[in-house]
């Protein structure tokens, strides 16, 4: 039995020992190649993606240049979740377009999303007026090929009582669409040959730099006059001067610049991936003229869409413009106006076809805007009704063209709800001045 | 059996156990390396735009007068290639990149410049009278950005209706009055008219065009039936009309883009934008609505009786003449827009009139997708 035991326990040892030095075996056969893999997804087209977030500016004006209210602290948002704050425009992905008409088509046409955005006085000059611009709302909708927005605010009148008793209006809730009206001023002559200027009728010159001053205004005209020189831009020390000359006048070239300012809306975008923090604060005082103003820094773009209600609205567009390091230009393109007035000699270039004396203080309703360039004619010296003071519009409303063009807008004006503005603009324009959406 | 053959069986039995168990113990080789990757799959399809969706739409001809036009009121426009251009269903072919883009110069250039079929389609009697034209060709095409159309008619002679077969370009004209002295203070208005053609599509669903096409919104020939004509039947129901005539538009190289409403009183408004043609025309009333005053605003350089036709461009305009006008002197009452701007511009198309065969052949393009609420989106 013992044996057996014995040989029990060597087989096992046996086993064990097998088991534990046994060799493993070969490796098997490489697989077979895997079967083709399925098609590829359909291409997108990257163009069409949503649009990136990015902060804009919106600044207004009310019969002014550069009395703007506004906001730096927009941000512009595609994401389909975001809803609209005062500080947030929310753009809705559009299934229909909407009618770029200048009238509210509500959220039947630009959805649910809108933005009743604060508005602060951004012009540190305090002697410019705050025109007190409320009520602005705010709408943005894009769908494959372009970018929309929507924007309605309202007006005031704002008038004040002068040391004579009367009411003066500095800001009407109007449309305002007279930039630059030339107005014949009646009371002021010029002169030529400025350079005959001598102290006390002879001796040295006063003015040796012509340039600027072929045309003087004067107040009376006669031979050994006294003359008063309003302002001498160049020669500041020489402000308010006046001297007796022997002088001829020349009295059919008198024209000043009667009123100045329109109704604007300018959206600012930047056009950077990683704008500067105070890119706006740059943008703002660039275009608008702000005091202390500071260049934008090197490789930055700020596109600006510039709506004036008269300038740009006639032709149904926004004056797109474009703020970079070395400071505001317009885009590439024929302008939707000319300018009508030149200062060194204060005449017009062009007139009205109806004039002279089309509008004057005989008949002031006279509309002169649109002044377009086919009823502009060349401005006669002749036949002024000087004792009427004249009206002369101050820009020429032209055809506009290329990069400069390609923001669509369409306007109303009334006096209850105020202005509605719409715009539209292609969201790659293939301009290198333009932002891309 | 012995026992000792008993016991040697005992043993082969356990040793052979023993070589199955380490047979089942011994360790398994590894499996085989991996086989190689199969080869990628075909590359997806290149981005298309998605097809534009089939839909109704209508087509009018004019022989002169506009009053008088014969029309397909309801025609099936097929993007996706799955019917037949017969009958009144138009075919919109896809042009692939290898197929030319067809021209818009008025000229056919056939099946081979539009890559697909024509349809004949039928034209009735739509408004006023019956102007003979019976039946018109249609060709489309569409590709990623445009969509194009062909239209051609020949017109029909009818002495009876004072049908001619010719090129009618004479729209809405200022004649000077018998009589008239100086400058009359009311000038004669001649309607006039041309040969137009007019293409019409929903911009948002019409009650009923589906079934009536454009009779929906026009002519019923009744007067006494509210609303009868120009406008559809319900709020936010908008029409898109596209109207080319041989005067009026073919100079410029678009048509008038306009669109319909619900409100009969705007009746057909131009698109929004720097319209294709501009009033030349003074027009006062007094407080009866008597017109007091009309009187064109320009003239052409050098008229007075210079008798200026279309197209009247703008740099071709001076202030019109208080003075010199002699009876029967004429001036076109529109001023021809080359720039037409935003949605106001953009449907090109172009005209010609093959005398011989009195055929006018007029071709259009527009973008698929405008992104104007006053067009249709294709």
């Amino acid at each position: 039995m013992r044996k057996w035991y014995m040989v029990a326990f060597c087989l096992i040892t046996a086993f064990g020992i097998l088991a534990m030095l046994g060799c493993e075996g070969d490796a098997g056969q490489p697989g077979n190649q895997g079967l083709v893999g399925p098609p590829g997804d359909s291409g997108i087209d990257l163009t069409k993606l949503q649009p990136a977030d990015r902060p804009i500016g919106v600044g207004l004006t009310n019969s002014s240049f550069n009395g703007v209210e506004g906001v730096k602290s927009l941000w512009l948002t595609f994401n389909e979740a975001a809803r609209g704050r005062p500080d947030t425009l929310a753009a809705s992905r559009l299934e229909n377009p909407p009618l770029i008409d200048g009238i509210d088509g509500t959220e039947a046409e630009w959805g649910e999303k809108q933005s009743r955005v604060r508005l602060a006085f951004l012009n540190p000059d305090p002697n410019v007026l705050d025109p007190t611009i409320y009520d602005l709302v705010a709408r943005a909708g894009y769908d494959d090929e372009n970018v929309y927005f929507f924007f309605s605010w309202k007006e005031i009148n704002i008038t004040v009582r002068t040391e004579d008793g009367r009411d003066t209006t500095l800001v009407d809730a109007i449309p305002s669409r007279a930039v630059r009206e030339l107005f014949f001023d009646n009371t002021a002559q010029i002169i030529d040959d400025i350079d005959t200027l001598q102290e006390g009728g002879g001796g040295q010159d006063l003015i040796t730099d012509t340039t600027f001053f072929k045309w003087v205004r004067i107040d009376t005209v006669s031979a050994d006059t006294l003359i008063c020189i309003d302002s001498i831009p160049s020669t500041p020390e020489f402000d308010s001067l006046c001297v007796l000359a022997n002088v001829v006048a020349d009295s059919s070239l008198l024209w000043r610049s009667w009123r100045e300012g329109e109704d604007r809306l300018v959206v600012f975008f930047n056009g950077a991936e990683d704008p500067v923090a105070n890119w706006l604060d740059l943008a703002f005082a660039e275009f608008f003229d702000f005091p202390g103003g500071a260049n934008l820094p090197a490789g930055y773009d700020v596109d600006v869409w510039a709506w004036g209600s008269g300038t740009s609205d006639p032709v149904y567009i926004a004056d797109d413009w474009h703020i970079t390091s070395s400071g505001k230009r317009p885009d590439l393109g024929a302008p939707p106006y000319l300018d009508n007035y030149v200062l060194p000699d204060s005449t017009p270039r062009f007139m009205h076809f109806r004039d002279p004396n089309y509008k004057t203080e005989l008949n002031l309703d006279t509309d002169l805007f649109p002044f377009w360039y086919y009823d502009a004619v060349g401005y006669s010296f002749s036949g002024w009704q000087k004792n009427r003071g004249c009206f002369v519009a101050g820009y020429v409303t032209t055809i506009p063209s290329g990069s400069r063009a390609d923001v669509y807008a369409a306007s109303t004006f009334e006096s209850a709800t105020g202005w509605v503005l719409e715009l539209k603009r292609a969201r790659r324009t293939n301009n290198g001045d333009d932002v891309v959406f | 059996m012995t026992r000792k053959t008993f016991k040697y069986s005992i043993i082969f039995l356990a040793a052979l156990g023993l070589f199955g168990l380490l047979i089942l113990a011994g360790c398994e080789g590894v499996s085989g390396p991996r086989g190689d990757n199969g080869p990628p799959g075909e590359n997806g399809p290149d981005y298309q735009d998605p097809t534009p969706e089939n839909r109704f739409f209508s087509l009018a001809v004019t022989n002169k007068s506009m009053a008088e036009h014969n029309g397909a009121p309801k025609l099936y426009l097929s993007f996706d290639g799955e019917h037949t251009a017969a009958g009144d269903t138009v075919v919109s072919v896809r042009l692939e990149d290898t197929d030319p883009v067809p021209a818009v110069d008025g000229v056919d250039g056939g099946s081979q410049e539009w890559a697909g079929p024509a349809t004949t389609v039928k034209l009735y009697k739509a408004a006023g009278t019956f102007n003979f034209i019976e039946a018109a060709t249609v060709r489309s095409a569409f590709d990623e950005e445009y969509v194009y159309f062909q239209v051609k008619w020949t017109e029909v002679a009818n002495e009876q209706y004072g049908l001619e077969v010719g090129l009618s370009d004479r729209p809405a004209y200022l004649i000077y009055p018998q009589g008239g002295t100086g400058n009359a203070a009311v000038w004669d208005y001649e309607e006039g008219n041309e040969d137009r053609v007019l293409l019409l599509f929903e911009i948002t669903p019409v009650t009923r065009y589906a079934s009536d096409g454009c009779f929906v919104t026009c002519h019923t020939d009744d007067e006494a039936i509210e609303r009868n004509y120009h406008a559809t039947r319900a709020g936010g129901e908008w029409m898109d009309v596209w109207m080319w005539g041989a005067a009026l538009t073919n100079p410029t190289g678009y048509l008038r883009d306009q669109y319909m409403t619900s409100s009969p009183s705007l009746n057909v408004l131009d698109d929004n934008g720097l319209p294709l043609l501009l009033s030349n025309m003074t027009l006062e009333r007094d407080n009866l609505g008597v017109i007091t005053r009309r009187q064109p605003t320009y003239q052409a350089l050098g008229d007075p009786n210079l008798n200026s036709s279309y197209p009247l461009w703008p740099w071709q305009i001076v202030r019109v003449s208080t003075s010199g006008w002699v009876a029967g002197s004429q001036v076109p009452a529109f001023i021809s827009n080359p720039n037409p701007s935003n949605s106001a511009g953009d449907v090109e198309a172009q005209g010609t009139f093959d005398a011989d065969s009195g055929t006018w052949t007029v071709e259009m393009r527009r973008a698929r997708r405008t992104g104007n609420g006053d067009d249709v989106q294709f």
